[in-house]
């Protein structure tokens, strides 16, 4: 309630409180009008002291006269008096009583308490005064008073007629005034009736008018109310949805996640969750802005909404490109609908007249029988998406239970890597796979480098794959420090086998992330001088990808590096989707040739086309070509022919430990410096 | 003449037969013991009577009615009260018998009393006026008996200096004076 309302109840509270006091006062002095009305009328009529004193007064007389007499005369039709015969006699005491009290009555009467006008007072006290003299002049007369002693009786009779037409005049004076005593009160007392139905009027206005106000300060409230509520649920509504989609956000998933688990828990009913995450959605961002991506989250939302049922399944967006959807549907349905969600977000989105292409990846998880509460359910569906995204997108997966396991074992491993990188390799090593040149002058094959490749001996688990323990390094941002263990481990041993002789190249490969890193020249340097290592003698492999974020800057920093004398190669040459403008901006020495091109050249026209047109490229752009892959003579043979003449495969001998390589390089030195036939070291290297 | 009243009579009649009216009384007392059960028989007025009490009381000197003198009522039992009245200027000592000490006497059981005035003045009275303040029967004023001309020869006085309730309106006609008879009801 607002303070003026406030205030101004309380004025009509006060108000009204004033009426009725002065109500319950008028109703006092009704009540005390009617009172001295009543008496006022009750005194007329009989207790009136003028009136008993007249009354009195006669009935003395009479009763004097009727002692005298005793027998009372009467006066009849014509004029005469006859006696009547009187069974009832008076005696001296019934005349000495009334004697009494009208001396009582002439003795005690009070002058002042009449209420006479002054005048009328006046004249009542000289009548009392004259009255109590006649008394005691009469008291000895009345007492020795016998019947039949009319003298005696005429003497008082006498004294007291003479006041008789002044009693009467007196008592009708008292009478009068206290007649208009009483009309005067009846007039107050209508007065006050009057006021008090004014008052009473007045009042009821102002309960009235109590009544409105209240009625319509309930009203306003309770508008109020209805206003606050509404912007309490906007607010709300915002605070828990996303404006960008309108669709619930993270913080109404979790309430909604609740009331789902409320519910399973009261129906014993299961409910599934479906995370999704839109493949690609990044590059969508970066290649046509965020106003379109935004465009297209909207739509996917729409696309995504039209699929479920607003009233039984919630859908929230959780993330820049990740939805999270509840419902109840059974499995078989659950997948159907996930089947529909991949088709439709596949389905191209018409923006701004380009027809952009994503997908999506879902991992679905299910409450209660396979998580067991809303972070298990939420984390879970994480891992399935994630095993989603593994098998190569555009599909779903359904949690089960050895994810975690396998989660929990990424998880050790990363750990462990981390332990191993900080104890200085400790059960990582570094091995090496030849490279070979044929030399056309001399017609024999030379160990010219090797390619360094990490392998990591893990004390439990053994040999742990090195894509999946690079990817885990890359991903836990530990990539940079392996990287920098690798150089190091591999300059060392290089610079070594260079003391003994063995003039070779090294290979290492350099990490997308790490062409991220301005700070990658300086540390090289760093490694380089400290160890020794001619810098002529270092090739860094780079790869064609998407994750170098700056291309500009990466150009640059691989400047730094080739200015220094380190060359550089491009790694698995063909699979990725550099354009040509950027290869040719970069200070290349080397291109790779993936091995899958090589490993069908025997079989595949096609691939024999695409590798010549390689070596062909490689050639006019002045590079050096490397075949990746190899493992048989007819492909040194083709490749020979194609006048690629440098080779990188199992055909000449698989990464291995420095040990090993130290073993080839002294026989292939020693023995004139080279491998007089392919087939023979096959057989004689041993990895 | 014995059969009608059954008590005893002041009268000179009754007193001549006292003994047959005992044993009526007997056989009375047997028919209806309910009613005769504490009744009980008041002295004869030696004096001029001044307060005749009729109505419901059990015990009487004369048919139906309690005849009251003088040295009757000062045997119940004289009380003095200074008061003013409300008809006077000055407080008085006024001497007299406590009403509730009379009404006991008598042997009244009722629920109120009718006070007659000599000058034909009548008021009814709740006895319970009397056991709530006590109400004097005055019969002297000062130490003077009062006589018809100063408002006797009995008269009501309330304590109203005691008690301000009774300065009220409503006790003002109750100051009955020159009270010649009160019935009980």
């Amino acid at each position: 309630m607002k303070i003026y309302s406030k205030l101004l109840a309380a004025a009509y509270f006060f108000s009204v409180a004033m009426l009725l006091l002065l109500e319950f006062t008028q109703f006092q002095e009704v009540d005390r009008l009617r009172v001295q009305i009543s008496q006022s009328y009750e005194l007329i009529s009989g207790r009136d002291e003028g009136v008993r004193l007249e009354l009195e007064y006669r009935r003395l007389r009479g009763k004097l006269a009727e002692y005298v007499f005793r027998v009372p005369q009467k006066k009849m039709d014509d004029g005469q008096y006859v006696l009547v015969e009187q069974e009832q006699t008076v005696d001296h005491q019934e005349v000495m009583v009334w004697f009494d009290i009208f001396w009582s009555r002439v003795f005690g009467i009070r002058q002042t308490s009449s209420g006479l006008p002054e005048e009328h007072a006046n004249r009542f006290g000289a009548l009392v005064d004259d009255m109590r003299d006649v008394l005691r002049e009469i008291d000895p007369l009345v007492r020795d008073l016998q019947p039949g002693d009319w003298q005696t009786f005429e003497t008082i009779s006498a004294k007291l007629a003479s006041y008789s037409e002044e009693i009467s005049d007196i008592a009708t004076t008292i009478a009068q005034v206290r007649v208009n005593k009483a009309a005067e009160l009846q007039q107050r007392l209508n007065d006050a009736l009057v006021s008090m139905d004014s008052l009473f009027l007045t009042s009821a206005a102002g309960m009235v008018l109590i009544l409105t106000l209240f009625g319509t300060e309930a009203f306003r409230a309770r508008r109020e109310e209805g206003k606050i509520k509404s912007r309490e649920a906007r607010v709300r509504f915002l605070a828990e949805h996303d404006s960008l989609t309108g669709l619930g956000n993270r913080s109404y998933l979790n309430q909604k996640m609740a009331q789902f688990i409320k519910h399973s828990e009261e129906t014993g009913e299961g409910f599934t969750m479906l995370l999704l995450d839109l493949d690609k959605f990044k590059d969508v961002n970066d290649t046509h802005g965020h106003p379109i991506g935004d465009r297209l989250l909207k739509k996917a939302a729409a696309r995504l909404t039209g699929i479920f049922s607003a009233t039984h399944d919630t859908i929230a967006r959780i993330g820049g490109d990740e939805f999270a959807v509840l419902t109840r549907m059974d499995l078989v349905h659950t997948e159907l609908a996930a089947n529909r969600v991949i088709d439709a977000l596949s389905s191209a989105f018409e923006l701004s007249g380009n027809d952009i292409r994503i997908s999506t990846s879902i991992g679905i998880s299910r409450y209660p029988d396979l998580s067991h509460t809303a972070e298990e359910l939420l984390r879970d569906a994480d891992l399935a998406l994630y095993e989603a995204k593994n098998r190569g997108r555009q599909t779903y997966y359904l949690y089960e239970p050895t994810l975690s396991v396998a989660i929990n074992n990424r998880v050790r491993l990363e750990s462990d890597l981390r332990m191993a990188i900080q104890q200085d390799g400790l059960g990582l090593e570094v091995y090496y796979q030849p490279q070979v040149t044929y030399g056309r002058s001399s017609d024999r094959y030379h160990i010219t480098g090797v390619e360094a490749l990490v392998r990591w001996f893990h004390p439990e688990q053994g040999q742990i794959p090195t894509i999946e323990f690079i990817e885990i390094a890359e991903n836990a941002g530990l990539i940079g420090q392996l990287s920098d263990w690798i150089v190091r481990q591999a300059c060392l041993d290089v610079v070594s086998w260079h003391n003994l002789g063995y003039m070779i190249n090294l290979s290492v490969n350099l990490s997308p992330f790490q062409l991220n890193n301005p700070k990658l020249p300086e540390e090289l340097n760093r490694h380089l001088d400290h160890i020794g290592l001619d810098p002529a003698y270092l090739t860094l492999e780079i790869t064609e990808s998407a994750d170098v974020r700056d291309t500009k800057a990466a150009t640059e920093l691989l400047s730094q590096l080739t200015d220094r004398g380190i060359s550089l190669a491009m790694d698995d040459f063909g699979t990725g989707y550099s354009n040509l403008g950027y290869l040719k901006s970069l200070p290349l020495d080397t291109l790779k040739i993936d091995r899958s091109f090589v490993m069908q050249i025997e079989e595949k026209e096609e691939d024999r086309k695409l590798v010549r047109g390689i070596i062909n490229l490689a050639q006019g752009m002045g590079l050096k070509v490397v075949a990746e892959g190899v493992e048989t003579i007819d492909q040194v043979a083709f490749l020979r022919a194609e006048k690629c003449d440098t080779f990188q495969g199992y055909l000449y001998g698989h990464p291995m430990h420095k040990l090993a390589i130290m073993t080839m390089l002294a026989q292939s030195f020693h023995k004139e410096n080279s491998f007089a036939d392919p087939a023979c070291t096959k057989v004689r290297v041993n990895d | 003449m014995g059969m009608r009243g059954g008590k005893r009579d002041c009268n000179a009649f009754g007193q001549a037969l006292r003994i047959n009216a005992r044993i009526l009384l007997l056989v009375i007392l047997a028919a209806l013991p309910a009613i005769a059960v504490d009744a009980k028989e008041l002295p004869c007025p030696k004096e001029r009577v001044i307060l005749s009490v009729f109505g419901k009381i059990s015990h009487q000197n004369y048919e139906g009615v309690a005849k009251l003198d003088r040295p009757m009522l000062a045997s119940i039992g004289m009380t003095m009260l200074n008061t003013h009245s409300v008809y006077s200027t000055n407080a008085h000592d006024w001497n007299g018998v406590l009403m509730r000490d009379l009404l006991a006497y008598v042997g009244a059981h009722g629920q109120e009393v009718e006070f007659r005035a000599l000058d034909g003045y009548h008021i009814t009275i709740p006895v319970s006026d009397f056991f709530d303040f006590d109400v004097l029967l005055a019969m002297q004023r000062d130490g003077q008996d009062l006589s018809i001309r100063s408002r006797g020869p009995t008269r009501l006085i309330y304590p109203i200096d005691n008690n301000r309730a009774l300065r009220s309106q409503k006790y003002t006609p109750r100051f009955v004076w020159q009270i010649e008879k009160m019935t009980v009801k």
